[in-house]
């Protein structure tokens, strides 16, 4: 693949159904230091989280052979860890990882290949079944009907409100860009993220993809006659008089009023500051359609349309300097194949992923082909989303030899592991490296093959079912790479990053004897073979 | 026909409202709590404090209808062209969450980003559009912002500030805020200027007096420092926001300012005015389809190009409407009994004529098209009774039936048990071998409730009350046997269905029934349903969960209206006539 060299100082990326992006280097971002890596890596990374419902494809689907992670590492006392680098098949046309991260030979390239990782081994430690939040830390955005765990904001909400992440915000329109069709919610964040106050909620995804160039784009300037001053500081002007009574009101809020309207009254500062970003995009263009044209999604190529668009503007944001985080759903049902007619989630999710009774003649005699859906479904994202994605942000050269790709952390990750509602091994595929932070190319499995304490009853010992890190450090190790540390990121003195507490929900099988408490005391550690020098 | 006079029916329901001193439950089957967190009746302790009334978000249809009313000075294109250059940064304003926390979308207390940015976005595209011609600028601002008269435009500007300010605000402004707006936002000296006029309306739709309904009270109740009258105009926003999902009108406003609503009559005469009016059931009918969560129906063209599934629909093979024709058909259920025949919520349940007003679904239920008016047609004998027995409740986007859904949403919806996550849900399998030629239920039964199986005792809640619907096919169709397709679409068997269940309304109560007509029956003996009713009306109203302590009053008025067969109509006002609906208590 051709980069685009600086040199040219302006790239045009050509897009899904025919946008066109005309993005310019940007001449600011020679001048970054470096961070982790040798220079010029950018002195801040970006972060993208991809997320897919469900899960529930099956070891041997999901991850390269086992013999690729043919090196061994302690990570912990009595557990080992095992890497390899990356090694992909050819043929006829196809590269292939496992059967899950297969994609076209000119997507999946050696090229990129090399700046991937498969990690594998990436834990909760407790029953979490269905569920948004838990793929970037706020586990108690489920579908508990009593709620089993506190809400905590999402790591890409610790990052966006963090003057690590963003130490200089002047040009930043954006902090976080979310999008969505079919997994709504992957993001959450408190009501005031600045005092870190109020209730968590759930962050909306951005209803058109014009609609979210609008908000990261930053237009010329116009020439007005007597431009006229914002008045956004005297909406808060206003409600300060009437907070403090001058206007007769406000005198009878509640300690909860108040935090609500401190919580939308503090996001006007928000606005103020992003209404005043002068940073300019160049040459960049509007998309000429909106990714609405593609509807209705009902086909793999219209899912894909319409998630490209989005990826379109995503890119543009990073060239443009004005957001440099951005957060993914995709539901599965939109890559599948063929119409189904039976019952989506209790068939192929379940029966097929899984995670249910396989004793109904149906299913039992289904499960497979149900479970070459589901496996299908996860490719066809892969293939057409993460990988179109990464190869756009691989075609921009940022720096000498380095790319956005290099700059970024982009990751992907599905609601369960081996089978839907499985709380063990969540696959988590990543390309870039962080500016530098990560190691790439490889698959990283984190399981002690070591610990058999899982019952063969409730899976094939051939499925190599075995306990690894906890999900926790992975999210620690994710907030690291972004520059923001233990220190900003731990809650009530547990290291890692969320919930970890055990929920004994594994008849039989003592949870601390899967995963000891030196996990837990390890879970801000850097993950060994995946960060550089560790 | 009509039960009651509406004069007689307020002043009954704000005479029962002001004594405040119901407390007894009604006899019936159902004699005490079934379960404490689900009880059949409430306490109303007398004289107890109503529950502290948080600030709320103007919903986004509340925000949307206010931004549309604000308009009412301009001729009819120009509304409709300002509200449609609102789409796009309409689109910004996030959509409220109904999950399972949230019942109803009134309960999203969710501030966000996108929230303000969306109505800044809006405030100014709002703005341009009431200034961009002469003519819409006139017609919004004044004649005097247009005339000729340059002398005037200063008195113009204010006059307009305090007019689309108490529009706004749902209050008049103060002298002050006039000023404010005038001397601070506006700011302009001379002639006057359409770039003022447009912060002015940014500013005044930015403000949080109009995206949250904040109300700071009158009068407090005697002795009370934190509990206290709502002013007229607090009264005029709530009856507005809530029977019509919008501002009040200028009757109420008027109404508000001369006192009135602050008299019993005064109140009685508007809350009527307000009830007739046909908005107030375009505001029902939201509620009752988030009640029934009609907005959650499958899509029913899912499978419509399969085999398998055609082979089954047969002749009945869903078309594109099919969806809303079937959340139709549930809501005009409700609307004949909420307002063509004062009918009550007994009926609901146990009606046997068909709604159906396209071909699609009366061919399901077998009966001609009912015009929307007049008596409708009865439904096949023997067949179907009442709301759980309509095509959008039974049926799903498949060729089989979801029993444990159905029973779910009976449990947790119509009856609001609550359903805990069962323990060990990682390891419940089941080791039965099961025959390929079997019912739904059958299938269901034997993966789901063999003896000792973890997963069995809570599908022993759910299973039952889906099993009373299994006479409806995947499309609603009545059948007494289920027919089994391959996936070629060729039929291998055909299994009776079996709707008898024990399926336990009250705790411990091991009464069958034959069917759901039977489930209906029971359901409504039990008084369970009403009670879950009146909590679900009580959310829709208030927009947050019910204190069973502090609403006992409310609640309990609200159950025994439901119970003693009052009309529906009669239910959903009376809400309003309680004193609590006039109060507010401060939270801590």
């Amino acid at each position: 693949m051709t980069k685009v060299r600086r040199i040219n100082r302006r790239h045009f990326l050509v897009g899904a159904g025919g946008v066109t992006l005309a993005i310019p280097f940007l001449s600011s971002l020679e001048e970054k230091k470096a961070f982790a890596g040798a220079p010029p890596y950018a002195q801040n990374p970006r972060f993208v989280c991809m997320a897919t419902p469900h899960g529930g494809v099956w070891n041997q689907h999901m991850w390269p052979d086992e013999a690729t992670a043919a090196q061994a590492r302690q990570v912990y006392p009595g557990h080992q860890m095992h890497w390899g680098e990356l090694a992909p098949a050819t043929s006829g046309g196809t590269t292939s990882l496992s059967a899950c991260l297969s994609a076209p030979s000119t997507s999946l390239t050696a090229s990129l290949i090399s700046k991937m990782n498969v990690i594998r081994g990436l834990d909760y430690s407790f029953y979490l079944g269905h569920h948004r939040g838990g793929i970037l830390g706020d586990v108690g955005n489920n579908n508990d009907e009593a709620p089993r765990f506190e809400r905590v904001p999402t790591i890409d909400q610790v990052m966006a409100w963090s003057p690590s992440f963003y130490p200089d915000i002047a040009n930043i329109k954006l902090r976080s860009m979310h999008v969505s069709r079919g997994y709504d919610g992957l993001s959450s964040t408190y009501a005031n993220p600045v005092d870190k106050t109020g209730p968590v909620n759930q962050i909306p995804a951005v209803e058109s993809a014009l609609l979210l160039f609008q908000q990261i784009f930053v237009p010329p300037p116009e020439a007005e006659e007597n431009p006229r001053p914002l008045i956004v500081d005297k909406v808060h002007e206003h409600y300060r008089r009437l907070h403090a009574g001058q206007f007769g009101d406000a005198k009878r809020l509640s300690s909860k009023d108040k935090q609500l309207l401190e919580a939308h009254m503090e996001r006007l500062y928000e606005l103020d500051r992003k209404l005043n970003v002068t940073a300019s995009c160049g040459d960049v263009q509007p998309p000429t359609d909106d990714a609405h044209i593609w509807d209705p999604v009902d086909s793999i190529q219209s899912a894909a349309q319409w998630f490209q668009i989005y990826n379109d503007v995503i890119v543009a944001a990073f060239m443009c300097g004005t957001s440099r985080i951005a957060v993914i759903g995709a539901s599965d049902e939109l890559w599948k194949a063929a119409p189904f007619a039976g019952d989506w989630h209790q068939q192929i999710a379940h029966v097929g992923g899984g995670g249910v009774p396989i004793n109904d003649p149906d299913g039992a005699a289904n499960r497979p082909a149900w479970q070459d859906i589901l496996v299908g479904t996860q490719r066809e994202f892969f293939a057409n989303v993460f990988l179109d994605l990464c190869n756009k942000l691989e075609q921009v050269e940022e720096s000498d030899g380095i790319t956005f790709l290099d700059n970024s952390l982009v990751m992907w990750s599905q609601e369960s592991g081996n089978r839907t509602h499985d709380n063990v091994s969540t696959p988590v595929i990543t390309a870039g490296s962080a500016a530098g932070f990560f190691n790439t190319g490889r698959y990283l499995d984190f399981r002690n093959r070591q610990n058999t304490l899982f019952g063969s009853s409730a899976e094939p010992a051939s499925d190599s079912y075995r306990p690894g890190v906890l999900y926790n450090q992975w999210l620690a190790n994710a907030l690291r790479a972004n520059n923001v540390q233990p220190e900003e990121f731990e809650r009530n003195d547990k290291r890692g990053y969320g919930e970890y507490e055990v929920f004994d929900l594994w008849s039989g099988v003592d949870p601390y004897q899967l995963w000891p408490d030196h996990l837990r005391d390890g879970a801000s550690d850097l993950l060994p073979e995946l960060v550089k020098g560790v | 026909m009509r039960l009651f006079s509406r004069a007689g029916l307020l002043a009954a329901l704000l005479a029962s409202g002001c004594q405040g001193s119901i407390g007894d439950p009604l006899d019936g089957p159902a004699t005490g709590p079934d379960d404490p967190s689900n009880p059949l009746t409430f306490e109303c302790t007398p004289g107890a404090d109503p529950s502290a009334t948080d600030i709320k978000r103007l919903t986004t249809r509340q925000y949307e209808n206010t931004l549309r009313d604000l308009l009412a000075a301009l001729p009819e294109a120009d509304r409709e062209a300002i509200m449609a250059s609102l789409d796009a940064p309409l689109g910004l304003v996030p959509a409220d969450v109904r999950d399972k926390d949230r019942d109803y979308v009134q309960m999203d207390e969710s501030v966000s980003q996108s929230h303000v940015d969306g109505y800044y976005a809006v405030g100014r595209t709002f703005g341009a559009g009431v200034t961009e011609t002469s003519a819409r600028l006139g017609a919004f601002v004044g004649a005097c912002a247009v005339d000729a008269d340059i002398g005037n435009d200063a008195a113009c500007v204010d006059a307009f500030i305090e007019r689309f300010g108490a529009l706004a605000m749902r209050r008049p402004l103060t002298a002050d805020e006039v000023a404010f707006f005038r001397d601070e936002i506006y700011a302009v000296e001379g002639p006057l200027d359409p770039r003022g006029v447009v912060d002015v309306v940014t500013a005044l739709l930015m403000s949080p007096q109009f995206s949250f309904h904040i109300e700071n009270g009158s009068a407090p109740v005697e002795g009370r420092e934190d509990l206290y009258q709502l002013t007229g105009y607090e009264i005029a926003a709530r009856l507005s926001y809530h029977f019509w999902q919008t501002m009040p009108d200028a009757q109420l406003m008027e109404a508000a300012a001369n006192g009135a609503l602050e008299t019993e009559e005064g109140f009685a005469s508007e809350l009527a005015r307000v009830f007739e009016d046909p908005r107030t059931q375009l505001a029902v009918d939201d509620f009752y389809r988030q009640w029934l969560k009609l907005d959650d129906l499958p899509n029913m063209l899912e499978a419509s190009g399969l085999p398998d599934y055609q082979a089954f629909a047969g002749d009945d093979l869903p078309g594109p409407d099919f969806r809303a024709n079937m959340a139709a058909d549930a809501q005009n259920l409700l609307r004949y009994y909420t307002w063509a025949t004062d009918g009550g919520f007994d009926e609901v349940f146990l009606s046997n004529l068909s709604f159906a007003t396209t071909p699609d679904l009366a061919a399901i239920y077998g009966v001609p098209v009912w015009s929307g008016e007049g008596e409708p047609p009865a439904l096949p004998e023997g067949q179907r009774a009442g709301l759980l027995t309509r095509v959008a409740l039974v049926a799903n986007n498949k060729k089989t039936t979801r029993p444990i859904m159905k029973g779910a949403f009976i449990r947790k919806r119509l009856l609001c048990d609550p359903l805990e996550l069962p323990e060990n849900m990682n390891n419940m399998s089941s080791n039965l071998e099961v025959d390929s030629e079997l019912s739904t239920r059958q299938r269901v039964e034997a993966l789901t409730e063999q003896s000792g199986a973890a997963c069995s005792s809570c599908h022993a809640q759910l299973n039952p009350l889906g099993y009373t619907t299994e006479s409806y096919d995947g499309l609603g169709r009545y059948r007494t046997a289920e027919k089994l397709y391959d996936a070629q679409g060729n039929l291998l068997a055909e299994v009776p269905v079996d709707t008898s269940a024990v399926p336990e309304i009250l705790s411990g109560d091991e009464q069958p029934v034959a069917d759901a007509l039977e489930l209906s029956e029971l359901l409504v003996d039990s008084g369970k349903a009403h009670a879950c009713f009146a909590r679900h009306y009580f959310r829709f109203t208030t927009g947050r969960r019910e204190d069973f302590a502090a609403d006992g009053c409310v609640l309990e008025e609200l159950r025994r209206g439901i119970v003693e067969g009052g009309s529906l109509r009669e239910m959903l006002v009376q809400i309003a006539a309680r004193p609590e609906f006039r109060l507010r208590k401060q939270g801590a």
